[in-house]
């Protein structure tokens, strides 16, 4: 359960100040799909870093599984989202120096845990890199990266998935791939997903469609994923 | 996670890391090595040395004890010469003028005239070896390898000291506890006692040392042993020497000599510490994106930083590793580089101490360095993951990690140079110099790029802009290269420049148009001959001053010898003790100032104390002003004075100066001799002048200043070599930063220079941007660090050397042409492979 309560950003350069969210609050239930779309600069991003604790409001608080994200520390925070978080990055964000499933060890390690290995390697095998584990991310095209961040924001199993333009850098057919891959891993696994995008055929496919703008939830739709669209595409 | 997971995991990814960018990371660290084996080689060679002074101590001596004083010893010190016991050996020890009969030379040398087994310990190495036996009996010569270099002479010629001619039996390589470079300055000639005793070369007035060495290994000589026997030699103007504190003298002074030494290699370790410090900084740069996503993957701070530290402590364990290695391969050189000057066989083992040492300083080096730019990572926010065009607003705030590594830094540097020097405020001196100048050379760096970019020459050609544009270029390293290169260039011509103001002191004399040649131990009634002998060989009389040695008996009414007991300065002490030699005239000469009282150049023997003059340093030492009384004792008779005023010398100006100077009309009838001042214009008219006055005045000591210059010159470039050596590996550091920073900043060029290509710019073009580029880096470095160095050196010659200081431009021209020439070179040559690469390996690779 995700709870964002008046949440507010403003940036300060000098003595200029720029609001970027403004009083936005929802809540995601556990297990459940939302997307949030907008055009660029309308916010998105921010408000996924603050979700997800990355970042400081200015005002407002994000409450995440029961923890209030605004009053703990920086390394706390990163305690938190070790243990409840998978994130997917628009430009993938592997580890250059580490092979496919190195990268995906990691937040495994990082909670001191043994036997990664294996679960790393299942992850990899659903997401057809089994031949593939000991490449590293230059050796890999676009798509395969992406897949080999996906299976590292599964491995520690977390409670909330955030995809910020999964597909953004991606051509179409891969990024089908990548998102049938993403939705059924979130099936299988009862995750959370908190999508943005300014694809509204991805967000389509999710449950739940809050549209920003300027900073400001202009809507929140209910939406009946259709599933249609991407067994057409694929 | 717990610490120790943290440290495994820290460990682990450590090993990741290396596994793609070894080279790399090695190349940043391998700024360490010669800084680290600059510092093993001379720590491990002072062990070395420490060690040979303690096994060899009793031949440094050659005698368990040696009491020597500057007349024959009288009843009260043969006494304790009987006292102390067991085997004695005699020896008599004065300059004189030796004439080589084959060749027609003449020169000053050292006289040993020796009665008995000397050394007890340890042996003269003398070649054939059975001369050593058999001089003292037939009469002969044991000569010092310095007179068969200059004038070739061999056993078997004859050598004449003083009216006595000896047939040489040998030739001297080595006397124990004594340096060749001691021969050089006044060759070593051993006779046998016997054939002195009573002649004319021991006669009052010249500088005589009576020695009596003596072996009894049954008496102890550590504790206070010369405490207790001090009374009696200072009543008696002699002093003891012990094995112990011959070893103690020598190791003072040989702590000294590695402790500069060490610093001088320290510096290259600093140099090489900014080096990795700048390499490791763009190294995160590089990695910010990685260091992002692992915070946003859960990685707390200290993980990361625990992350770099490992991954640093790892390269610098194996930079330091290559370093031991390297200076226990160097170490094995020094002792021939500076056997010259060390009175010991030194071992070339490589000394444990040396390498634990070289592990601990380099590590510690490159921990705080590499800690300069990690206290960084705190303001890399896990937010730059997904977002990379806003620079986080923290990057400004005052970082207290970075300002405590800071402190750190330097407390480091103090307490290291403290440890070196002994002193705070050697060690303050020595930390302040860097950093001021590694903190100018930074400023010009930033001032230049401020320049360039804000008077940028549009109208230029177009390599020419993109080799000064890549100065300022993001990433670039400018600033950290010329703080090195310009560090370096800095060291080396510092102590060129120093070297050349010491020789130039000396050259005064040479090189003045005056005097060349001086004529000692004149006696007084030869005076009138010599001048006469001088003029008919056609050469200038220019000076003909009389000198009277005398000591101080009292001052103010107190017996020296009470002063001496509460005096605790050693300076005083030797101010007190010296044989003065003192000249009378009516007038001051051009060298000298009055500073206090009035000058009085007459005295009519009226009883009253004579008003005498003294130099106001030896005045300070003997704590005396205008208005004391001094009683001296001139060759037993006693003269009563009074300082009547103090006089500045200018010790540089080529007449013969003086500490004391009389009044005209009470010396004139004691016993003294005359320093004669000529000048001889070739080697023929010297040589054949200096022979017959040799021949003719046998007692009479020629110093020939050109030879004097000579040698000073080959000692002392011999000593700046040693240290010069130590500078290089400064030099050398800047190379390897040099080639550290090309190839951090490779992928970017790599990216650019194939960019250019595929607009069509050619090789050469490519070529002529970066010879551009590291032209004007090499320039402006080595600019600044001559100009630096040439102030620096200023400041010597004034408050140090005390010496005037006019800089020889053409061999620092030269030294920047280098310098500069290696940066292109040095520069060209690693960015060499940019050509060969394809450029799909660059778009693809990550580290753009
Ligand atoms: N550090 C910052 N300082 C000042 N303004 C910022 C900063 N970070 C973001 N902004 C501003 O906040 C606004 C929202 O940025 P954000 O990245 O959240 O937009 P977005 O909706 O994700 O856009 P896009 O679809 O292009 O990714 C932008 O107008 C941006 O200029
Ligand atoms: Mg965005």
């Amino acid at each position: 359960m995700l709870q964002i309560e008046n949440l507010t950003k403003t940036y300060t350069s000098g003595n200029r100040s720029l609001t970027v969210l403004k009083n936005v609050s929802f809540s995601v239930e556990d297990s459940s799909t939302v997307a949030i779309v907008g055009p660029s600069g309308s916010g998105k991003s921010t408000l996924l870093g603050l979700c997800a604790g990355l970042d400081q409001p200015t005002s407002g608080q994000v409450v995440l599984e029961g923890i209030n994200l605004s009053i703990l520390s920086e390394d706390q925070r990163a305690e938190v989202r070790n243990r409840n978080i998978g994130f997917v990055f628009q430009n993938f964000q592997l580890l250059p120096t580490l092979t496919a499933i190195e990268n995906v060890m990691v937040p495994a390690e990082l909670r001191g845990e043994r036997g990664a290995y294996d679960r790393a390697f299942n992850l990899l095998d659903k997401t057809g890199l089994a031949d593939r584990i000991h490449h590293y991310p230059s050796q890999l095209s676009g798509g395969e990266q992406q897949r080999v961040a996906l299976a590292r924001a599964f491995i520690n199993k977390p409670k909330i998935l955030f995809a910020d333009e999964p597909t953004g850098n991606l051509d179409d057919d891969t990024s089908s791939g990548i998102t049938d891959l993403l939705f059924s891993l979130n099936r299988d696994s009862g995750t959370t997903l908190i999508l943005v995008t300014h694809d509204l055929d991805l967000a389509g496919l999710t449950e739940r469609i809050l549209r920003l703008r300027s900073g400001e939830v202009i809507s929140d739709t209910v939406n009946t994923p259709s599933l249609y669209k991407t067994a057409q595409k694929g | 996670m717990k610490p120790l997971q943290m440290f495994l995991w820290s460990l682990k990814m450590s090993g990741r890391e290396l596994r793609s960018n070894y080279s790399k990371l090695l190349l940043f660290v391998s700024s360490i090595i010669f800084g680290v084996a600059a510092l093993v080689s001379i720590t491990s060679f002072g062990d070395n040395l420490n060690m040979a002074i303690y096994d060899q101590s009793k031949s440094l001596l050659g005698a368990d004890i040696t009491l020597q004083a500057r007349e024959p010893f009288n009843e009260e010190l043969l006494a304790l010469t009987d006292s102390l016991g067991g085997e004695l050996a005699e020896e008599v020890r004065f300059g004189s003028m030796v004439f080589l009969p084959k060749t027609g030379d003449s020169r000053l040398s050292q006289i040993r005239a020796m009665r008995g087994n000397f050394p007890f310990y340890g042996s003269i190495d003398v070649e054939p070896a059975e001369a050593l036996n058999r001089y003292q009996n037939e009469n002969m010569a044991l000569v010092d390898e310095s007179l068969q270099l200059q004038y070739n002479v061999q056993p078997g010629d004859t050598i004449r000291i003083g009216t006595f001619d000896y047939l040489i039996g040998g030739i001297v390589r080595g006397v124990p506890g004594e340096t060749a470079a001691q021969g050089v300055i006044g060759p070593r000639v051993f006779i046998p006692l016997e054939t002195v005793l009573g002649t004319a070369l021991l006669q009052r007035g010249s500088q005589v040392t009576y020695l009596t060495h003596i072996k009894n290994p049954e008496i102890s000589t550590s504790g206070d042993f010369r405490d207790k026997l001090r009374p009696l030699l200072d009543r008696n103007r002699a002093r003891v020497e012990t094995v112990e504190s011959r070893r103690a003298s020598l190791g003072r002074s040989f702590r000294n000599l590695t402790g500069f030494l060490n610093l001088v290699g320290f510096i290259a370790l600093l140099l090489g510490g900014v080096g990795v410090a700048s390499s490791i900084h763009v190294y995160i740069k590089q990695s910010k994106k990685s260091i992002s996503v692992l915070r946003c993957l859960g990685a707390k701070l200290p993980a990361i930083l625990f992350l770099y530290t490992s991954l640093s402590l790892i390269m610098g364990l194996t930079g330091a590793g290559i370093g031991i290695l390297l200076g226990g391969a160097l170490q094995t050189l020094i002792p021939a580089v500076v056997q010259d000057f060390i009175p010991v066989d030194v071992s070339s083992a490589l000394s444990l101490r040396a390498v634990i040492y070289g592990l601990v300083v380099g590590l510690i080096v490159t921990l705080l360095f590499v800690w300069l730019p990690l206290a960084g990572i705190r303001d890399i926010s896990p937010l730059a993951a997904i977002r990379s065009s806003y620079e986080p607003a923290t990057g400004h705030k005052t970082n207290l990690l970075r300002l405590m590594v800071i402190v750190l830094l330097v407390a480091f540097i103090l307490t290291f140079a403290r440890l070196q020097t002994g002193s705070w405020i050697q060690s303050l001196f020595f930390t302040g110099t860097i950093g001021l100048t590694l903190a100018l050379l930074s400023l010009v760096a930033v001032l230049i790029v401020f320049l360039i970019r804000k008077y940028f020459p549009n109208g230029w050609s177009y390599v020419w802009r993109q080799g000064l544009a890549n100065l300022f270029r993001p990433n670039n390293q400018t600033r950290m290269l010329i703080m090195t290169i310009g560090f370096g260039t800095f060291l080396l011509a510092v102590l060129y420049l120093s070297q050349r103001v010491l020789l130039d002191e000396i050259r005064i004399f040479g090189t003045s148009g005056q005097a060349n040649t001086v004529l000692f131990d004149v006696q007084s009634d030869q005076a009138g001959p010599v001048s006469d002998l001088i003029r008919a060989e056609g050469l200038p009389l220019i000076e003909v001053t009389p000198v009277v040695t005398m000591r101080i008996e009292s001052i103010n009414g107190r017996s020296y010898q009470s002063i001496r007991q509460d005096t605790t300065e050693r300076s005083s002490r030797w101010a007190l003790q010296r044989e003065y030699r003192a000249t009378y005239r009516d007038s001051l000469i051009s060298s000298e100032t009055i500073t206090a009282g009035a000058w009085i150049g007459s005295y009519s023997d009226d009883g009253s104390p004579v008003p005498v003059s003294f130099e106001t340093g030896i005045a300070e030492n003997l704590n005396i002003s205008v208005g004391d009384t001094i009683l001296f004792d001139l060759q037993g008779v006693p003269v009563q004075t009074e300082v009547a005023s103090l006089r500045e010398v200018d010790w540089q100006n080529p007449t013969p100066n003086f500490f004391l100077v009389f009044p005209k009309g009470i010396l004139e009838p004691a016993p003294q001799f005359m320093v004669i001042l000529t000048r001889t214009d070739s080697r023929e008219t010297s040589a054949r002048f200096q022979q017959q006055i040799v021949r003719n005045y046998p007692n009479i000591s020629i110093i020939d200043l050109d030879m004097v210059l000579a040698t000073a010159d080959s000692i002392l470039s011999k000593v700046t070599f040693v240290v010069q050596f130590m500078a290089l590996f400064s030099v050398f550091t800047g190379i390897i930063v040099l080639i550290g920073a090309v190839i951090t900043s490779r992928f970017q060029r790599m990216k650019e220079s194939i960019l250019l290509k595929t607009l069509g710019a050619s090789k050469q073009t490519v070529t002529r941007i970066m010879a551009i580029e590291y032209t004007l880096l090499g320039l402006l470095a080595a600019f600044t660090g001559t100009v630096l160095s040439v102030g620096t050196t200023w400041l010597l010659a004034v408050f140090f050397f005390e010496a005037p200081f006019r800089p020889d431009l053409l061999p620092l021209l030269l030294l920047m042409l280098i310098v500069v020439g290696l940066t292109v070179g040095i520069g060209l040559f690693s960015s060499r492979t940019f050509y060969g690469q394809p450029a799909l390996d660059i778009i693809r690779s990550e580290e753009i």
